[in-house]
């Protein structure tokens, strides 16, 4: 084993140990998982709502939910920080329409072939998605983000954009392979 | 509904779109609908999420979020957290304070005369009754935590044990305790779902759990919608991702009134 899949297991291992202790009420434990992903959590809030105060219920709602409910959590088919990353997303455009949302993939586990837990895989991972972002065209970028961030529907995009629908349904579907892509990659 | 949806397919932008919330109307309940008891796709839509998880990581700019939301986190956890004997929290400081305050005042109705004597009795019996209260409940707390307690039900002689739950909700903290036994544990891929049936409209999700191998099964939710009046609630067995309404009987219901 070389030294960066070492390091990759030893922090894999401190999410799911760290889950695994927060079921058995650990605080210790919850506070350092805490520590490493309330910026995670609080930086897509904070893109959701635009709202700092609302980005700070939204963080304590997320971890809250953590605490109560880590069982949701299987760490050993999904990653922790996609995890709390879809979760923070959900709960923050609950906020914005201020209701309960019809589908709620919170309780979807996500199975992701990237460990994302391993700082290092991470940093390499969102470095590559990052470029791919900056490189991906105007169009499929912005409905990306009206789709993920500001929590429009597919009919509310293709009208804001003044494009047909299965344009916009494409352009989402496209970027979110290009994603799956850089991750496999 | 699309040919694609009844030869048991949804289109990958579809399933994108539905993952992402951004469907309406009938799409949405007919993509929901078959996701519910599509294996293939429930796996395909959580390869999405986790998709999205990464580009959720990567696209939000980064800020660091204010000290005091860990506070108040680390604050709402611990009063949730059962005390051990060795542990005394505010409410003895306050109870030790109280009792400092009631022997002084104590002094000065020796002083005083009747009235105050009268006023220093009844606080020290309120202060005597909360006590009691309050070790009671320390001792209720302590005999359902230990970690050797038995949960047993008892039920009429020869009857065979039937499931039970037990709800407790607070509509003004928005929260809901569930404390069931006699229910088997599930397999794989399998959870219990926790509904709250309002007087109008349909069953609002209010937690999912497991059953332990003693066949016993307590669960906390937070954040029952507010106004929302209940008229009883239900436990259904659902996938373990959860279900947009019951997709099964309920196997133990009961009402409020």
């Amino acid at each position: 084993m070389d030294s960066s899949a070492a390091v990759k297991m030893a922090h894999a291992e401190g999410d799911s140990v760290l889950v695994a202790r927060t079921r058995r009420r650990d605080q210790d434990a919850f506070a350092q998982i805490y520590d490493r992903y309330s910026r995670l959590v609080y930086s897509i809030a904070l893109r959701v709502t635009r709202n700092a105060s609302a980005a700070e219920d939204v963080l304590h709602d997320v971890f809250l939910q953590l605490w109560q409910a880590p069982e949701r959590f299987d760490a050993a088919r999904g990653n922790l920080p996609a995890w709390m990353a879809v979760i923070a997303r959900n709960r923050a455009i609950d906020r914005l329409r201020q209701q309960k949302r019809t589908v709620d993939p919170d309780e979807t586990i996500l199975m992701s072939p990237t460990d994302m837990g391993s700082e290092v895989e991470r940093t390499s991972t969102l470095a590559k998605i990052g470029g791919l972002l900056q490189t991906m065209p105007e169009a499929q970028r912005r409905a990306m983000e009206m789709a993920f961030f500001d929590g429009k529907t597919h009919a509310e995009i293709a009208a804001s954009m003044n494009e047909p629908l299965g344009t916009v349904k494409t352009r989402i579907r496209s970027a979110l392979t290009a994603i799956r892509k850089a991750l496999q990659g | 509904m699309t040919s694609e949806t009844k030869s048991h397919e949804v289109r990958p932008d579809d399933l994108t779109l539905y993952a992402l919330g951004a469907l309406e109307g009938n799409e949405l309940a007919q993509i929901g609908k078959h996701v519910g008891t599509c294996a293939s796709c429930r796996a395909e839509m959580q390869r999405i999420n986790a998709d999205l998880g990464a580009y959720a990581m990567a696209a939000a700019p980064e800020s660091a979020p204010p000290g005091r939301v860990r506070q108040r986190l680390m604050a709402a956890i611990a009063r949730e957290v059962p005390r051990s004997s060795g542990r005394r929290g505010w409410s003895f400081a306050f109870r030790f304070g109280l009792a400092v305050l009631l022997l002084v005042a104590l002094a000065l109705e020796w002083k005083s005369g009747r009235a105050w004597r009268e006023e220093n009795a009844r606080l020290k019996h309120e202060l005597w009754q909360e006590q009691a209260e309050s070790a009671q409940a320390k001792a209720i707390a302590e005999t359902i935590m230990a970690p050797d307690a038995m949960k047993l039900t008892l039920v009429a002689a020869n009857a065979k044990p039937q499931p039970t739950a037990h709800i407790y909700c607070s509509q003004q903290k928005g929260r809901v305790f569930l404390m069931a036994n006699n229910l088997a544990p599930l397999g794989p891929g399998k959870m219990y779902e926790l509904w709250l049936l309002p007087k109008q409209g349909a069953p609002v999700p209010a937690g999912m759990f497991q059953s332990g191998a003693d066949w016993n099964a307590h669960m906390l939710h937070s954040g029952l919608p507010s106004g929302m009046e209940p008229k009883g609630f239900a436990i259904t067995i659902e996938p373990a991702q959860g279900s947009l309404k019951p997709s099964t009987q309920p196997i133990l219901m009961g009402t409020t009134s």
